[in-house]
Order: structure tokens, then sequence, then C-alpha cells
């Protein structure tokens, strides 16, 4: 032990953050022409399996046929009951999400190992044997409705649904949104028709993860490996007709709080710019250090937090700042994210602020691929977007080498405070 | 199955590491042994106004996030009724930046009046965010009072009221500093790419200097037997009715507790529970119902709650809950019940473990309640749980005496 006397002021030296080790799916296709990806990793026996379908909304014919038809998939088959099915899962200890997407509908089930073979032939019954019991609809239906109800509450959800509505057009799909008025003109046929042609015999995609064995797969094998897969008519999303408006306030009756969403679209991952822009949204808001985070909470109060992110779509994206804020500090919060936005397009970055987010972005990178199911994550990300792994590489690349000058110009292209769609959500007085 | 190992520092600091060589990342976890519960009543809000200014700077750092950015670290915090919980993650070559930040807070902060200022608005607008400004947020202020009439489980972490926090002195900061801040009142988790060697010697070097100060002694008024039905009405701006029920149960520490949380998941964790299956499925009550334990270290709470389709009333939908726990009472629960139960506990309690953060708190919050060597027993514990020690406490627990409900009623519909 050394005994000079411990300096606290300074610094313990830091080394570079100047590589990462992302281990990669292995993606093979199974006789029928399914792809199935596999990821073994971790000690313990803890699986996540996925199923990917071209079931999302862009399948349907009628707003919310998709959506219902994904919480339709555990509500009756020719052999079990609502009832049944739940208890089928829970006796084996699984979980299940049904995540119902705009392109694509993901089934994935949490389980450990020694229950998977069991669990794929269930799933694989739900997938193609299942009755869309008309009763269990209308339990859903009704449950659906009153969870809007609920959200229309929130200021929060009345902002973003507004804000996309603004931003994609009504109706699009990227800028609808499921409202009761839609929910109640479906009927069963409308959720019916989803699921023959675009669920029934219909998967793509099947993600193993975590500690599986053999028979885990085996069982993959045989229960989706062997049906031939409808020759599916995978459908594109339009594009959506962009548009904007400067200012748009919903009246929230009594809320003591206005939520705020300003932003504009932008491009999908694949774009030259998209790294460039990602960084600029991290040094706005994106990290705790950020701009706005620091001027809107940390120095003024305003907020309990203030975000800027952007969002992934499949071949587009959008950039948006949301936070929300006591009612009469409303005007003065955009006022000062203006500012900011202005300040970005004007002054370069401090080299030292720079560093900062640099180092910070490789780190939480780092972190960020520490578990099976956050590694395959990552691969899900850029499969579905059709990247390639060159995709992290580039970004990391990118965070080490980026300099003030490219966020100002990043800033200047894109990020005109004048350009954004603004949605308040709330009201401008106490 | 965590492996751990652990020594006290001279000081009293309390230190645990779990290696784990196949992740890349460090975490520091450090856990201050108070909550909200410790707090007095006329000045509630203050253990968590506290973790806010936790990040404002310290005796010799004058900001705490951005020399952790700098490192490609990240951190955050939360407090509960039972304890205040601090985290740093950061790529292992710089883990030692996390031990000077976290050791230097925890000799002493810096104090500004500023600091103190604008995170009284910050946690202002955190409370209406999180329990104004949102359909039935403000239930825990309203239930924890009826459920409790002594001990500091009366009031929600956030506080009682906005004025509580608005009253806060720097003079009350720097007391609750002194008292709780303290290496003997802590307990500090290492976890993940780290040696056994590098722990003790980094938490020697940066914590071993920090006086120890004394453990506080913990003065909580016992919260008496509940004897008597509890009933109260509200109404808010919200599009359904609800309906809360509440009932004294042990703490985390008891023999009872897992047979307590299990009964509660039979009761209604999910689509395959009795609530769920009788009053959404079948009877169509309800729009969503669930129960759940509150899992506090003093005795806590069984709660069930649940949101009433349209047409029908609070009180069918409090005599149909009602009904079915006297079916269980007389009745009692099934082997199949159980034993699915069991098994969805155990895969919950496989997958908790998966990231190396979850590992380093429960670690820790096995620390604070007396046994590190916990985390590794709750399996077994889970597996011998009978259906006789649930069916007991069932009997026990339902008891309508023992209920406190709360009514809150949609004011307008839509």
């Amino acid at each position: 032990m050394s005994s000079t006397i411990l300096n606290r002021a300074i610094a313990p030296e830091l080394q570079a953050i100047d590589r990462f080790h992302l281990p990669q799916v292995k993606t093979v296709s199974l006789l029928n022409g399914v792809h199935l990806h596999t990821l073994a990793m971790g000690q313990q026996p803890v699986v996540r399996l996925e199923w990917g379908l071209p079931a999302g909304s862009v399948a349907e014919n009628k707003q919310g046929a998709a959506f219902f038809a994904a919480k339709m998939l555990t509500e009756g088959t020719n052999r079990y009951s609502s009832v049944e099915i739940q208890d089928y899962f829970a006796e084996l200890g699984a979980f299940i999400e049904v995540t119902p997407g705009t392109e694509r509908l993901l089934f994935t089930l949490y389980a450990l190992d020694k229950h998977i073979p069991a669990l794929v032939s269930f799933v694989h019954h739900l997938l193609s044997e299942s009755t869309l019991p008309e009763s269990e609809f209308e339990k859903l239906r009704r449950i659906q409705i009153q969870t809007v109800e609920v959200n229309l509450k929130k200021t929060s959800y009345i902002a973003s649904t507004h804000f996309r509505s603004i931003l994609f057009g009504k109706e699009h799909l990227y800028g609808r949104h499921l409202d009761v008025n839609a929910i109640q003109a479906l009927s069963i046929d409308d959720i019916k028709e989803v699921y023959s042609t675009a669920i029934q015999n219909n998967v793509t995609d099947i993600f193993i993860t975590g500690g599986y064995s053999e028979k885990s797969i085996e069982s993959i094998q045989a229960f989706f490996g062997t049906t031939p897969t409808l020759p599916s008519s995978v459908r594109t999303i339009p594009s959506p007709v962009l548009t904007s408006t400067s200012l748009t306030t919903v009246p929230v009756e009594g809320s003591v709080q206005s939520s705020i969403r300003i932003g504009r679209p932008t491009f999908a991952a694949a774009h030259p710019d998209y790294f460039d822009a990602s960084i600029y949204t991290e040094i706005l808001g994106g990290y705790f250090g950020s701009r706005l985070m620091q001027n809107i909470r940390e120095d003024k109060g305003y907020t309990y937090g203030i975000h800027a992110s952007m969002v992934n779509l499949q071949h587009l994206g959008y950039f948006v700042i949301g936070t929300d804020v006591k009612r009469a500090h409303t005007a003065a919060t955009i006022e000062e994210v203006k500012k900011e936005m202005k300040l970005l397009r004007s002054e370069p970055v401090p080299s030292d602020e720079l560093q900062n987010v640099q180092q910070y972005l490789l780190g939480s990178f780092i972190n960020s691929i520490q578990t099976p199911f956050a590694i395959a994550d990552k691969f899900k990300s850029i499969y579905f977007q059709g990247l390639e792994y060159q995709h992290y590489q580039d970004f990391f690349h990118r965070i080490q080498v980026i300099t003030s000058e490219d966020i100002l110009k990043i800033a200047q292209t894109h990020f005109q405070e004048d350009d954004m769609t603004m949605v308040i959500a709330g009201g401008m007085e106490e | 199955m965590i492996e751990f190992s652990q020594f006290t520092l001279d000081n009293g600091l309390q230190v645990i590491v779990h290696t784990d060589t196949q992740v890349n990342t460090f975490v520091l976890n450090v856990l201050y042994d108070v909550g909200s519960r410790d707090e007095h009543p006329d000045k509630t809000g203050f253990a968590h106004l506290f973790e806010h200014l936790m990040f404002g700077g310290s005796k010799h750092i004058s900001a705490f996030d951005e020399p952790l950015q700098r490192a490609g670290g990240e951190n955050n915090a939360f407090t509960s009724p039972d304890i205040t919980n601090y985290y740093i993650t950061i790529p292992a070559q710089n883990k030692e930046t996390a031990f000077w930040l976290e050791s230097d807070r925890m000799l002493s902060l810096s104090f500004d009046p500023k600091v103190l200022e604008v995170q009284r608005q910050v946690v202002i607008e955190e409370f209406k965010q999180r329990y104004l400004n949102q359909p039935y947020g403000d239930v825990w202020l309203k239930l924890r009072p009826l459920a409790y009439t002594q001990h500091g489980y009366r009031w929600p972490t956030i506080g009682k009221e906005i004025r509580h926090i608005e009253n806060a002195t720097l003079q009350d900061v720097k007391d609750f500093f002194y008292t709780y801040y303290v290496p003997s009142n802590a307990y500090l988790v290492l976890a993940g790419n780290i040696t056994l060697e590098e722990a003790k010697r980094l938490s020697e070097k940066w914590f071993g200097p920090i006086p120890g100060g004394k453990k506080p002694v913990r003065n909580i008024p016992i919260e008496p037997k509940q004897t008597t039905a509890r009933f109260l009405e509200t109404s808010g701006n919200v599009p359904l009715d609800a309906l809360y029920k509440t009932y004294p149960m042990c703490g985390k520490n008891d023999a009872a507790y897992y047979a307590t949380d299990c009964l509660s998941d039979i009761v209604g964790r999910g689509k395959s529970s009795l609530l769920y299956q009788q009053l959404v499925q079948e009877k169509k009550y309800f729009n969503s119902i669930q129960a759940y334990v509150m899992g506090s270290i003093d005795p806590g709470l069984l709660v069930i709650d649940g949101k009433l389709n349209k047409g029908v009333s609070l009180s069918d939908g409090d005599n149909a809950i009602q009904t079915l726990l006297e079916d269980i009472m007389t009745n009692g629960i099934g082997e199949k019940e159980i034993s699915k139960a069991k098994n969805q506990a155990e895969s919950t309690l496989v997958f908790g473990e998966v990231e190396i953060l979850n590992r380093a708190m429960n670690l820790a919050f096995a620390a604070v309640t007396g046994n590190p060597e916990s985390v590794n027993q709750e399996a077994e514990k889970i597996q011998n749980i009978t259906s006789s020690e649930v069916n007991s406490i069932a009997k026990e627990i339902f008891q309508k005496e023992n209920c406190s409900t709360l009514w809150y009623k949609a004011t307008n519909s839509i």
C-alpha cells in the first residue's frame, strides 16, 4: 500500500473505449425457407424464442384488424379455450408477449429450456389452428376501447398521437392510431382475414436466444421447418406525404402539466446522415448531460425530464423532443428548446462537451451488448432494416472521429428550429 | 446461483463482490439503509428529494455526471419506502472512476443552495407528472394512509403533499446526510468484470478513509393489527370506476413471505389467475384486475386492484371479489394452481438474474435485509411452499376485517 494521501480532486486516469465485442447471430434457412436465427449464449437455461410474421398493420384491410388478430392468438383453438391456453403457458412457467407492429408481428416466448419442445409444439398449434372465437373478440374489443379511453386522459398520449398524425397524415400507417370508432367498426371477419392471409403458415423468421439445447432446435425444425410456408405477398408501406405545422395546441382541461412534442420526419438508419444526426440528437437531448436536460431541468427546474430521440421506422425515421412541464412554463420551454437548437447550428460544440458525449456513447454502446437478449436485439434491429453488422462498426467509428464541424453541419442541414412541428397537449395557463 | 464474496472495511462499510468475467462492464451499486419510512411525518418526500441532491456535486467534484460520462459510464438511482439505491455501469477499464465518484459523495456533498432550489422544482414536477397528471395517479396518496395508521409506509415515497417538498431546508439536507449517508449505514456491491483482489484494493483506497459514522437506530412505530374493515370512496376525472383492496401481510424476511407472494400470484397474476379467469373472462365484471404483494421489508400489503367495465357497479365488483376470496378460504386452492404459481415464480427468478445490474441490486437488497446469501435461497424457498401453507395464509389474510377498500369513481364518462 502506498502511503501517499489520496487526492480526491484528481480523477483516475481514463482508458480509451476503442473496441467492442458483439457476438454474431447465425442464420440458417430451414427446408421450407423459414429463417432460423440462433444465438447460443449464457450459462443459465433461459431461452427467448420469437416468431416473426408478416402480419403487421400493413397486412390489414381495415384498421385494427392486425392488432386484434395478434391479440386473438391466445383466445382459442379447436382444442383449447382461452383459459386453457393461458393455463398451458403458466403451468410451464412460460411468459408470452405479442407485439403487433406496423411491418410485422412478433410472438415472443420466455421459458426455461426444458419446456421449449412442448411450447414450440403448442405455439405451432396457435399459429395454425386458432378459431378466433367471436365472444373472445368482443371481450378484447371492450377492454381495448376502455384502454383507449384511459389513454385519452394522458396528456403524453394525446401529444404523441397528434404529433405523428400531423407528421405522416391521419390515414397513413405511421400517422394513424387506433381510436374508439375504428375499434367499433371491426368485425370478426376482418380479423379472420388477417389470420388466414398473414399468420397461418406465414412464419418467416424464428429467433432463438439464450442457453438452449439441441433438443429445442430439433423441435423448431420439426414444427416450423417442414410445412411449406404460404407464398406471402408482403405488402410494402406506402411513402407518407409529409406535412408540418408550426404549432398545434390540444387543450386538455384540468391538466396540471402540458406535454410537448417538437420534431420532424428524418430518415432511415441506412441514410448517410443517420450517424451524425443521432450524435446531434444525443448532444441536444439524449443523455443526462445534454443541452436540453441541463438547461430545462437542471438549470430551470421546469420539468422532471426532457428527451430528444431519433425513432427508426422501416424506410423512414423521425426526430422528436418530448417533455411534460408545468403549464405556466410551456411557452418558456418552447422558447428555450428553440434557443438551444439555434445555438447548435450557430456555434460549434466545445471540444470538451463533444468528448464527453463521444465517451458516453461508446460506453453506453458497450453496456447495451452484455446480455444474450440485448445482443440478439442488436441483430434484429439491423436485420429488419436490411443492414449488416458493419453498421455497428461504422457507428462506433463515427462516434470516435466526428468533429464539432460535422455537428454544426448536420444541425444546419436537418435541424432548423423553425422547420419543426410542435404539439402541445394541455395549455399555457396555470 | 449468484456467487459472491464479502468483507467489511474498518469504517463499517459492507462490501459484496460478484465477479463475472463474461461481461465487459463493471457495476458499482451503493445501497443506503434509509427510505421514506424513516421520514418525519411532517417532512415527507425527503429521502427521495435527497436522492436528487446526490447528483449536484460532492466535496471534491463539482458535477457527478460529467466525469462519469467522460469515462463511458451511466448511472441512476431510486428511492423506495425501505431503501435508497445508487448504481453505476461503466466499461470495465474505467472502473476506478466509479469508485472515485461514488466515494466522494459518500464523504460529503457540496450542499450548494442552488442545487436544492432547482431539484425542489424538478421533484415538484415529478410529483405532478407521476401522481397528479395521470389517470388514477393519486391512488397511493389516498390508499397508503387508509391501509396504514402509524407506520412510515402511510405516505408514498414522493411525499404526502407538495408543501413538504417546498418546505425542505438546507439544514434538513445536511442533517439527513450526516445521519444516514455514512459507511456504517451502506452496502457496496461490486459486480461484473472485477477480481476480488481489485475489489479489495479499490474499495480500501477510495471508501476506506471515509469516517464510518454511527448506524442510525430505526425507530418506526409498529403498525397495530387491523381489526375492522376500512373504506374510502373518492373520485377523479377518469373513464372507468376502479377499486383497490389491501390486506396486511408479513414483511420480506418472514418465513411466510414466499407463500404469501405465491398466494397473490394464484389470485391475481396474469391471465391465468383466478381473478382474471372468473371476473374478466367469465363474469365480465372487470376490464382488468390483478393481485400482488408490495414486497416491503416491514410488514406489508397484499393488494388487489381492478378497473370495472362500464355498467358494472363498484359494489357488484367488490362483492364478486369478496365471493371469490371466500370461496378460496372455504374450499382451498388446489395443488395444480400452486405448482403453476411455483413454476412461474421459478422462471421469473432465473430470468431476473440475466442482467448483471439486477444481480448486483439483488445482492444489495438481500444484504440490507440481513443476509446476502438469501439471494441464493429463493429458489429453494419457492420450491418448499406447500398448499396447506398457502391455504392457511389465505384464511388468515382474506378476513373481511383485514381489508382496506378504496372505491375510485369516475366523475364523468366519455
